[in-house]
């Protein structure tokens, strides 16, 4: 019997769905009007984004002084910022990948729009390497491209150097990964489409997608090859992003425990956004069936652990700093220096947000409730914010020469790129929500008889 | 033997497979089998040839190994070394 | 701007011994009393200008090769490369480098002499102008360094002891600085460095910098 999972699991797809309200449901967005909340969001956003690029603009034209940079503080939002959102991004690649390997069918429920969450906070961290140049124009010189300086090559020994090869790298596995899986969803939109302009972009889109058993015989080759690809990904893109820190010789940014804990936490703050968005969208996009309550308590699940090698971390690097005996440690993001330190509330608002609060997922009764795994996703993101600036600018506002030390204060310039690029996450967002189908429609038809909550019934 | 031309639309998977196997048996041919979702051993059941998607992404990414480590050594060690009096 | 910095060492009364002795160290207060500086404060100046590090944090994490290490032992810096990254600045443990954060010439809002033909004639015109988003740092006056270089070349000899200074070299009053070529056994810097009191600032991170410096030694019972 082709399609037959155990009755103790729970359903992935809630009610009497069959095979025609699959496609109805994930294609109601797309062919329906936007209502109000869709427009209120997206002006707001759009507005946050607009801000955003005449912040950049008017960097870009007078110079990296607008920022609340200085001498011995030389980055702070615009790598947290980087950071964070290529953190972020890591999610939707293990959504897509690992599960995948690890044959865990509620992926499919939530890996598209997991997926698009990841390329559009891709492209907002993409934004920082390039605006945080002093001299954006000659931003393409990291590339090793012959030239006439004598073919003048970069350096390949630079972690910023391998960051472009790793985040571009991802960004494009991200990409095909996504496009991929897409185009089975775009073919059932076009063969819907009735509107003549719709049925020529889907079909567009589509590729000319028929669905003959050759196409889905190299689908899921596809989808097997790149997940093997984006899984290595997954550990190595924030593995080099952390090397950014951990091969520099400053004080609390030169530690062995930065790889590992980077990944753990990118997956963490990803898996938190995902939560955001997913909880707010199922109900706007009634996606309620496809989304469940397991989904979600499946994802806090993932969230306790990559938060609990956190803390692990957390711990580890407190201990070490006091145990090595350096005077140095004693001023580090995580020691009593800095727990008492000028920059105490950044210190806390990181233990608390990432190290207390996630702990109520321990109850499943709060890891199963929409509420508090929303409230709990902001807090994680914003504390998974803090770790980034805590790790950039406390360590460089305690240097190795007491004459080094000083203060940080952002600028307008600094909250309004930030800002902006949280718009234009949300406008690229909402975008996708009402033209692309957001849920993978295709591979939730294929366990519909497996994991369907009526023919679970059926069987009994 | 007459060229007859026959379509039929299942709407149950696993019935399809059932058919598809009965058809293979009795050596008639298929021509395509089209499906809104992949299902599972289709491809198998139809006698399709497997792909090599799988082993030429390998030998691409192989390829691309044996490149960038050229490329690392050219740029870094043989054209333009940082250090190059010595 | 300005590239030459003057540390001043405050003594605070409470020190690591103390706190060790009444049981505080390591604590909020701890750190608290010693960043207040004493009644009676003791003062040395210590110029810390680019260390030119042998084994330099800078050089190594600059993605278009910006800075790179020169025949003479110093650390260089290619301001037409500089794409303003600023990972080197960060690295930096001397904390040396400087960023030009904005378009200082031919720009009212700063007045560094540099907005006009008269104010640019106090410039040294062998000394390029750096553009905004580039990084600089103190170079060992490595316009200098060429030109002596270049003209010991032409007249086929060996630079000689002395011929050549670096700026602040030449500036200090008291002969507090010392330039020289620590290869030259006879020179008064190889002889400095040999002496008891030399150390290098943070040597233990293995930055290796060309820089020493000697302790101060004071008489403490005459007060």
């Amino acid at each position: 019997m082709a399609h037959y999972e155990a009755p103790i699991r729970e359903p992935l797809i809630l009610g009497d769905k069959t095979y025609h309200d699959i496609s109805n449901d994930i294609a109601a967005p797309v062919e329906g009007k936007a209502n109000k909340w869709w427009w209120g969001v997206f002006t707001l956003a759009l507005i946050c984004f607009l801000w955003g690029v005449g912040a950049i603009i008017y960097t870009i034209g007078t110079g990296i002084g607008v920022w609340g940079l200085n001498n011995k503080i030389n980055w702070a939002w615009d790598i947290t910022n980087f950071v964070w959102w290529v953190g972020i991004g890591h999610a939707g690649t293990l959504i897509s990948a690992v599960l995948l390997l690890f044959r865990q069918k509620w992926r499919m429920g939530i890996n598209r729009s997991a997926e698009a969450m990841t390329i559009f906070a891709v492209v907002q961290a993409g934004l920082f390497p390039l605006i945080h140049m002093g001299r954006v124009w000659n931003g393409y010189w990291v590339m090793p491209i012959p030239n006439q300086f004598g073919s003048l090559w970069t350096n390949f020994n630079s972690p910023l150097l391998w960051d472009v090869f790793a985040i571009s790298t991802y960004l494009s596995v991200s990409l095909v990964f996504w496009y991929t899986g897409l185009l089975p969803d775009f073919a059932m939109i076009r063969d819907r489409a009735t509107k003549p302009f719709q049925k020529k972009i889907y079909s567009l889109l589509s590729f000319g997608w028929t669905g003959r058993a050759k196409d889905w015989q190299r689908f899921e080759e596809v989808s097997l090859v790149l997940a093997g690809l984006a899984t290595p990904l997954v550990l190595s893109v924030h593995t080099i992003v952390s090397f950014d820190f951990a091969t520099s010789v400053i004080p609390g940014w030169h530690s062995t425990v930065y790889p590992p804990y980077f990944v753990a936490g990118a997956v963490f703050s990803g898996f938190a956004m995902v939560q955001t968005l997913l909880i707010v969208m199922r109900k706007v996009s009634n996606l309620e069936a496809y989304i469940t309550r397991l989904h979600i308590e499946n994802m806090n699940k993932v969230i306790l652990v990559t938060g609990g090698i956190v803390m692990v971390a957390y711990l580890s690097e407190f201990f070490i700093g006091w145990y090595s005996g350096s005077l140095y440690e004693d001023f580090t993001y995580l020691s009593i220096g800095a727990a008492t330190g000028p920059y105490w509330w950044a210190f806390w608002a990181l233990i608390l947000c990432n190290g207390v609060f996630p702990q109520l997922l321990w109850f499943k009764k709060l890891r199963t409730n929409f509420t508090v795994s929303f409230i709990m996703s902001i807090i994680i993101n914003i504390g998974m914010w803090f770790e980034r600036f805590d790790i950039i600018v406390i360590n460089l506002s305690r240097g190795h020469l007491p004459s080094s030390w000083t203060q940080f204060e952002p600028t307008f310039v600094d909250v309004g790129i930030f800002i902006g690029t949280i718009g234009f996450f949300f406008v690229l967002f909402l975008l996708y929500a009402r033209t692309f189908p957001v849920v993978a429609q295709a591979e939730v038809k294929s366990i519909l008889k497996s994991s369907g909550e009526y023919y679970k019934k059926e069987h009994h | 033997m007459s060229n007859k031309v026959l379509q039929a639309m299942y709407d149950d998977d696993d019935v399809l497979i059932k058919a598809v196997k009965m058809t293979r048996e009795a050596h008639h041919h298929i021509e395509e089998v089209y499906t809104p979702f992949p299902v599972h051993g289709l491809d198998k059941a139809m006698g399709l040839e497997k792909t090599r998607i799988a082993i030429t992404a390998f030998i691409y990414g192989v390829i691309g190994l044996f490149f960038s480590v050229w490329m690392l050594n050219y740029m870094m060690i043989q054209d333009w070394p940082h250090e190059y009096w010595w | 701007m300005h590239w030459l910095r003057i540390d001043r060492y405050y003594s605070s009364d409470m020190t690591i011994v103390k706190g060790k002795e009444d049981g505080s160290f390591g604590s909020g207060d701890f750190f608290d009393a010693m960043s207040h500086p004493s009644d009676a404060p003791e003062v040395s100046f210590q110029p810390v200008m680019c260390q030119h590090c042998n084994h330099a944090p800078c050089e190594t994490v600059c993605p278009v090769a910006a800075t790179s290490h020169g025949q003479q032992g110093q650390n260089q810096m290619a301001y037409n490369r500089c794409v303003g990254t600023r990972y080197c600045a960060n690295n930096c443990p001397y904390k040396v480098r400087r960023f030009n954060w904005f378009k200082y010439f031919d720009n009212d809002q700063f007045d560094y002499n540099m907005n006009n033909g008269i104010g640019k004639m106090v410039l040294n015109p062998d000394v390029t102008v750096r553009s905004r988003g580039v990084m600089e740092k103190c170079s060992m006056c490595i316009q200098m360094t060429q030109a002596t270089i270049l003209t010991a070349k032409k007249e086929g000899r060996a630079v000689a002891e002395g011929e050549f200074k670096t700026a602040c070299a030449n500036a200090c009053p008291t002969g507090a600085i010392v330039f020289g070529d620590i290869n030259n056994k006879e020179s008064l810097v190889a002889q400095k460095a040999e002496d008891d009191r030399s150390f290098k600032l943070l040597d233990f991170v293995g930055t290796k910098p060309n820089v020493f410096y000697q302790l101060k030694v004071k008489n403490k019972q005459e007060a």
